[in-house]
């Protein structure tokens, strides 16, 4: 489980004023729930997750992950980013067990079930690919073998498919949504994009333009198993993504229109 | 890869795909692009004829000849100058009196003894000034006070023309392999250092990132991400550390006299035996190009994972 309470967060200036980040932020994930933060550029979403993952430190209200204060480097925390990160000097299956290894499980063991995770991001026959070799939304899955070998009990997730083209986007969702229905670990995904948090997600929380704030929470009435493709082509997900998109457009707009007179200070993803 | 594991891997790709044309598309179009630059088996399983090794051979016979050639040419010109009389023996030998003398000089010994002694200053020199410099590059990475501290002094000792050292090395540890083994270190320690501590500077945001939330403990943060990150920068610094102490090594010599290379080539030069001079120039060429090559293949070896890397950027 997950736990936010009253969560404020600033950031210095280069005036040396404080900026508020995210302001008064309560949120709670129960276990094997899949949670997705969506909000427009600058609003915070990364800063929750950076506090959640203990990148950031908790200035003000309460966070728990696990019942424990959020810190970098928790065994039963996964994180994953829009850049691949492989190393490049590792060929995919030691890429893939890198998070074991570095929890100290054996060579052998490992490897293992970094192959197996591979294969079931459809990988398999790739394990002695470097990255170079592979194309981008095949560096992406090994990344998600990377997250899910290591098993981890929560998972933050920073917009972990944007950066791929809308076709391998879909290939990698449903990689991630085959692994995830059957593993349930509690998720926290960040992202701009509302037809992927719909595609994933059990709640959309949707947050304001900055500082931001939650400004509504949506149930995600679809049943799973789900698929990426197959739901472009389901009436209820775009009925579902016209009430969200209701609540998001506005804050868009906003944070577009404050992003005119000043386009420098985005938010660092 | 073989067949049976591709056939495997296309029916588990179509499961994952749950019929959906688009994603099924979409990973096979990927998965021939990989397999396509690997230069692998295709996807009916035959082997797709590389026309890239062929000319790769037929390119590395040719440059071989043109390489050849050009040392013929230059030989011969050489031999002509001489023989009719427009370079002086005295001065400028002929490739027929420093073939023979080179030949002589490794058969009888006195040639071969005092290489002994030179590659012994240069190498020990080396790796005791390699391995501290890249000892104390790791050290300035890891505190940056230290790092800071030490700065100026450490550029002004780099920047300082070390060869003038010499006479005052000379004065402390007398006329023998010591004081030119210590002018090697101070050539080559710095180097080292610097490219070390440049090198592990090179370690990408990205992956220091991960290294945090993966928990990776100090020694698996230099193992796995610090140090492969800094092998290209280190390599070089290795490299041009061993072109200096080759140089300090055989400076040393000319300008104390003693045992070595260096110390041969003062004397010859001081008697017109210019054969015997360019005899030992050729040995420290040939010697010096052997060294850096070991260097080559060991960092080719750590670097393996660049080829790709380099041939994907083309």
């Amino acid at each position: 489980m997950i736990e936010i309470e009253a969560l404020w967060h600033h950031y210095p200036t280069e005036e040396g004023t404080l900026r508020p980040a995210v302001q008064d932020i309560s949120l709670r994930a129960e276990s094997g729930e899949f949670i997705a933060v969506v909000g427009p550029s600058g609003c915070g979403k990364t800063t929750l997750l950076n506090v959640l993952a203990g990148l950031e430190p908790t200035q003000r209200g309460s966070v728990a992950v696990g019942g424990r204060a959020p810190a970098p480097g928790r065994r039963d925390v996964g994180y994953m980013l829009a850049r691949d990160c492989l190393l490049p000097w590792n060929r995919a299956v030691d890429n893939a067990a890198l998070g074991l290894e570095m929890h100290h499980v054996g060579r052998a063991e490992r490897r293992r079930r970094a192959t197996d995770m591979l294969g079931q991001v459809g990988l398999a026959g790739f394990e002695a690919s470097y990255p170079a070799q592979l194309s981008q939304g095949m560096r992406q899955r090994v990344a998600l073998a990377r997250l899910f070998a290591a098993e981890p009990e929560f998972a933050l997730l920073d917009e972990p498919f944007s950066a791929l083209d809308a076709q391998s986007r879909v290939v990698v969702q449903d990689a991630f949504l085959k692994i995830w229905e059957r593993r349930r670990s509690t998720v926290v995904l960040i992202t701009h994009d509302l037809g992927e948090a719909i595609t994933l997600a059990d709640r959309v929380v949707v947050m304001s333009a900055r500082p931001g704030r939650i400004k509504a929470v949506h149930q995600v009435e679809l049943p799973r198993p789900r698929s990426a493709a197959a739901l472009q082509a389901d009436a209820r997900f775009h009925a579902i993504y016209e009430r969200i998109w209701a609540d998001l457009q506005s804050e868009v707009q906003r944070a577009e229109l404050e992003r005119l007179p000043q386009s420098v200070g985005s938010e660092g993803s | 890869m073989n067949n049976a594991s591709r056939t495997r891997k296309r029916r588990l790709v179509a499961d994952g795909a749950d019929g959906a044309g688009l994603a099924a598309a979409a990973t096979a179009a990927d998965t021939a692009a990989a397999a396509g630059s690997a230069g692998e088996p295709g996807m009916d399983g035959a082997p797709i004829p590389n026309p890239a090794r062929r000319s790769h051979w037929r390119g590395r016979l040719l440059v071989l000849s043109l390489q050849l050639l050009i040392v013929l040419v230059l030989a011969g010109l050489w031999e002509w100058l001489a023989r009719t009389g427009h370079l002086s023996d005295p001065f400028f030998s002929r490739p027929t009196r420093i073939i023979p003398a080179l030949w002589h000089g490794l058969a009888t010994g006195g040639l071969r003894s005092a290489l002994y002694v030179t590659l012994q200053e240069t190498l020990v020199g080396f790796l005791i000034a390699s391995g501290a410099g890249f000892l104390v590059g790791v050290l300035f990475y890891q505190l940056p006070l230290l790092e800071r501290v030490w700065r100026p002094f450490v550029n002004a000792a780099n920047n300082m023309p070390r060869l003038a050292l010499t006479p005052l090395f000379v004065l402390w540890f007398g006329i023998g392999m010591e004081a030119h083994i210590v002018l090697v270190i101070t050539m080559v320690f710095f180097v080292v250092l610097l490219n070390t501590l440049a090198g592990l500077r090179t370690a990408s945001r990205d992956q220091l990132l991960l290294a945090r939330v993966l928990g990776a403990s100090r020694t698996k943060l230099y193992l796995r991400f610090l140090l492969p990150s800094a092998i290209p920068s280190v390599f070089a610094g290795l490299q041009l550390g061993l072109t200096y102490s080759f140089m300090g090594a055989v400076i040393g010599e000319i300008i104390t006299g003693g045992q070595g290379l260096g110390a041969q080539i003062a004397v010859y030069s001081a008697t017109y035996d210019s054969a015997d001079v360019f005899a030992d120039l050729l040995l420290m060429a040939i010697v010096a190009t052997v060294l850096s090559g070991v260097i080559n293949l060991l960092e080719a070896r750590l670097l393996r994972w660049r080829r790709y890397e380099l041939r994907a950027a083309r």
